[in-house]
């Protein structure tokens, strides 16, 4: 049975979107529900026959982390999937076929529902910082996986940025992921195919190895990622609408009722939140395994490991996507103490504690010169003593002259407000010492082979930029030349 | 919340110019307008089942659906296994059902249906049924009914003692005839009762569409329910705490819920050899009437 799909492209804050309805499917891919404890909800993703990932929580807890884990390969759904979803993506990023028509393959795989479909940037990052291979064969809580994120609130829109693999590792081939970098240098883009699947986190259905080039060599990797528009908005509290539904929603976007055609919407309304598929007892029997790397010899590469650590965590998205803009003005008032400017506007929140963290992990994601600068301010504010332990431990791992500066000060002095983090700077000072002795080693190096080697990494560049600066001893000029590897990675791609 | 695997489906009502639409929610489509009423059951306030209609109060609204609207039995089940199935475990929500041979939906939770559940498809016989409603009226007033017995017995006594001859001489005929008038009274009470049952019988197969339909019977260790073979997907059963207590009948054993609704085992659905581990099972969790 083919299924049937509508789209219609559409517009919302957070930009371009598809909005798909899918109605007659054999739901090949989908997420059902596996729950064997009442007051536990477990929910599987699958395809085919087999169940991909597991996201475990407790009823009615929007508000707190999921457990998610892997529990196959989707290399064994091969059969069903065939060869569509490498299609999708070779179609829609090389260039030959706009979305609308190259998603359609997939979406007809897809269980009976609406979805919204768009192209976005993402991470293949658990959110804590490690790369997803490593981070979902052991059942934990993912930081930023619940639906609902407080520090978002209701009002704003985003693109789930991190990824979950739904590969086993043995897909990780330094040969695959070599390959894979070479089209990145020849100009080829790259992309996956992402299915959401709670908070800031999607399952990546196809683009692993892509995933692992882009981490390896610093590029942005994009997804085509598919988001069941499955949550209700209802009428405010007090209106005649109150206990009404009069929205839809997903992470991506909100839309009100009357932008929706009457067909979607009757079939979002006939579909259930949970769907079972034909092979649901196969799938909820494979429900209980977890997936297992085994002993294998493979490493990912120390490119990906530092990159990965570059990347932005799930508070630094969060913080990025509650607040549109912070002036040096802003900064300043909250320096001051202040959580309102001099129009009454509440900056951040009327919590001040809660705006210099949300403040710093927005400035360390969108601007790390104003960070570093807005953290030392912090940290050498004696007000604002409360939030040192927090700001010290976004500070330990950036590898920056003046955050150096700034430890070895905080190890020289003898107010107490610092003590507790005395620890911290003296393993920082270690650890930049180190880093600055690697970049020199590096440079010396890569110097004499950088001029055969066009298609070196962005990663390499940044260690080789930082020795610059480690030989000049310079901090001023550290501090103009500091670079996120992914910010330097567009700049040797537009050299 | 319980059978949630169901696939929602529209009902229209051309009378009312309305379509509606179960599932997750319950939606209103007005057919001059593309824009929806959309409830969270959670916001139901009346629940109603009558022999013709289903009636959803809300707040500020009210919609009765009209039990011809639908196309046919398996749709009113469908509609009222969603419906309740919702409504579970809600506990501001009033529930007028009457006319059930099986327990209704809202008793149903989601459960694990292990290796250990027995379970048996069929349709229900009127003997059983019968059986269950004698039974189950007769457990309920069994001491007024013997209690009359006596007491008739007593007053024929002394109405025979009053206005007999050769009392002395005839005492022990008087006490047997007073003896069997009681007998006398209590079997034609019990006999009006198997009339009632025949009679409320006679209801189930009007009003209830369920009473034709394949039912499937599950035993298991979480518990146990009477589900229509057309909506059973294998995960919800009626948790054994809402068991109030159970009786035993030639051909059935019927266990009565805290609801007051009866969920009537047939016998004859399972093997000779299972029937008592069957009971054994039930009456180990739950108390004999």
């Amino acid at each position: 049975m083919k299924a049937n799909v509508s789209i219609e492209p559409l517009r919302g804050p957070a930009g371009e979107f598809l909005l798909v309805s899918v109605t007659n499917s054999d739901g090949i891919i989908g997420i059902c529900d596996t729950s064997i404890k009442s007051g536990i909800r477990r929910k599987s993703l699958y395809a085919g026959g087999e169940c991909l990932i597991d996201i475990q929580y407790r009823e009615n807890s929007d508000d707190t982390s999921r457990v998610i884990w892997q529990t196959s390969s989707i290399d064994k759904a091969k059969v069903v999937l065939g060869t569509k979803l490498p299609k999708v993506c070779e179609n829609y990023f090389g260039g030959s076929t706009p979305l609308s028509k190259a998603i359609m393959p997939v979406a007809e795989m897809l269980s009976n529902g609406i979805y919204v479909i768009h192209v976005g940037k993402v991470y293949p990052s658990d959110g804590a910082g490690n790369f997803f291979w490593d981070a979902y064969t052991v059942k934990h809580e993912i930081l930023g996986s619940a639906p609902y994120n407080p520090v978002i609130g209701d009002g704003k829109c985003y693109s789930p940025p991190f990824l979950i693999p739904t590969q086993s590792f043995s897909g990780y081939t330094e040969n695959a992921v070599g390959a894979a970098a070479e089209k990145l240098v020849n100009g080829k883009k790259l992309g996956g195919i992402a299915y959401h699947i709670s908070g800031m986190h999607s399952a990546l259905l196809e683009g692993h190895v892509n995933a692992a080039a882009c981490a390896a060599n610093g590029y942005d990797f994009n997804c085509i990622n598919i988001e069941p528009l499955n949550r209700v908005i209802y009428g405010e509290p007090g209106s005649i609408d109150e206990n009404k539904v009069v929205a839809l929603a997903c992470p991506f976007v909100k839309i009100a009722f009357d932008n929706i055609s009457r067909r979607m919407l009757e079939n979002f309304l006939m579909n259930r939140s949970v769907c079972v598929p034909r092979e649901y007892a196969e799938i909820k029997w494979k429900a209980d395994k977890m997936l297992s790397n085994g002993v294998l010899s493979r490493k990912i590469s120390s490119a990906i490991d530092r990159n990965i650590e570059g990347m932005p965590d799930a508070e630094m998205m969060a913080s990025a996507y509650a607040i549109d803009e912070l002036t040096d003005n802003d900064l300043n008032v909250l320096l001051s103490g202040s959580t309102t400017d001099s129009d009454g506007r509440v900056i951040i929140s009327q919590n001040f504690f809660e705006s210099i963290t949300y403040a710093i992990n927005f400035l360390q994601l969108k601007d790390k010169r104003r960070f570093i600068d807005f953290a030392d301010s912090v940290m050498r504010n004696p007000d604002l003593a409360g939030a040192y332990g927090y700001v010290a431990n976004r500070l330990k791992y950036v590898m920056d002259a003046k955050v150096n500066e700034l430890f070895r000060f905080i190890s020289e002095s003898e107010d107490t407000n610092y003590a507790p983090l005395k620890v911290i700077a003296e393993r920082y000072a270690k650890a930049y010492s180190d880093y600055s002795e690697g970049n020199v080693k590096r440079f010396l190096n890569s110097s004499s082979s950088a001029a055969s080697s066009s298609a070196r990494s962005a990663a390499d560049a940044l260690m080789e930029l930082g020795s610059k600066r480690g030989l000049g001893g310079d901090t001023s000029m550290a501090r103009d030349e500091t670079y996120s590897s992914l910010e330097l990675s567009k700049r040797i791609a537009n050299k | 919340m319980a059978f949630d695997a169901l696939s929602g489906f529209k009902i229209v009502v051309s009378q009312y110019n309305l379509t509606y639409i179960v599932g997750d929610y319950f939606a209103v489509f007005d057919d001059e307008s593309d824009i929806p009423e959309v409830y969270e059951w959670s916001a139901v306030k009346l629940y109603e089942e009558l022999a013709d209609h289903f009636r959803i109060a809300f707040e500020r609204a009210e919609y009765t659906i009209p039990k011809k609207s639908f196309v046919d039995n398996t749709q009113i089940i469908h509609f009222r296994t969603i419906a309740e199935g919702m409504l579970s475990g809600q506990k501001d929500v009033v529930f007028n059902v009457k006319n059930r041979i099986i327990p209704p939906k809202y008793n149903y939770s989601n459960a694990d249906l292990s290796n250990n559940a027995y379970t048996a498809t069929g349709v229900y016989a009127e003997k059983e049924i019968n059986s269950g409603s004698v039974s189950h009226i007769y457990s309920k007033i069994k001491i007024p009914i013997w209690g009359i017995a006596a007491l008739t017995a007593v007053l024929s006594f002394i109405a025979l003692w009053t206005f007999g001859k050769n009392i002395e001489k005839n005492l022990i005929f008087y006490v047997v005839i007073s003896f069997f008038i009681g007998i006398g009274v209590g079997t034609v009470i019990y006999l009006i009762l198997c009339i009632i049952a025949r009679y409320r019988y006679a209801g189930f197969l009007k009003k209830d569409v369920s009473t034709v339909e394949n039912l499937v019977f599950v035993v298991a260790p979480d518990g146990f329910g009477a589900i229509e073979q057309c909506i059973y997907c294998g995960k919800e059963l009626i948790p054994w705490s809402f068991a109030k207590y159970f009786y035993e009948t030639k051909y059935s054993i019927a266990i009565v819920c805290r609801d007051k609704s009866v969920c009537c085992i047939p016998k004859r659905l399972f093997q000779k050899s299972t029937q008592n581990d069957v009971l054994d099972y039930i009456s180990s969790r739950v108390e004999q009437d």
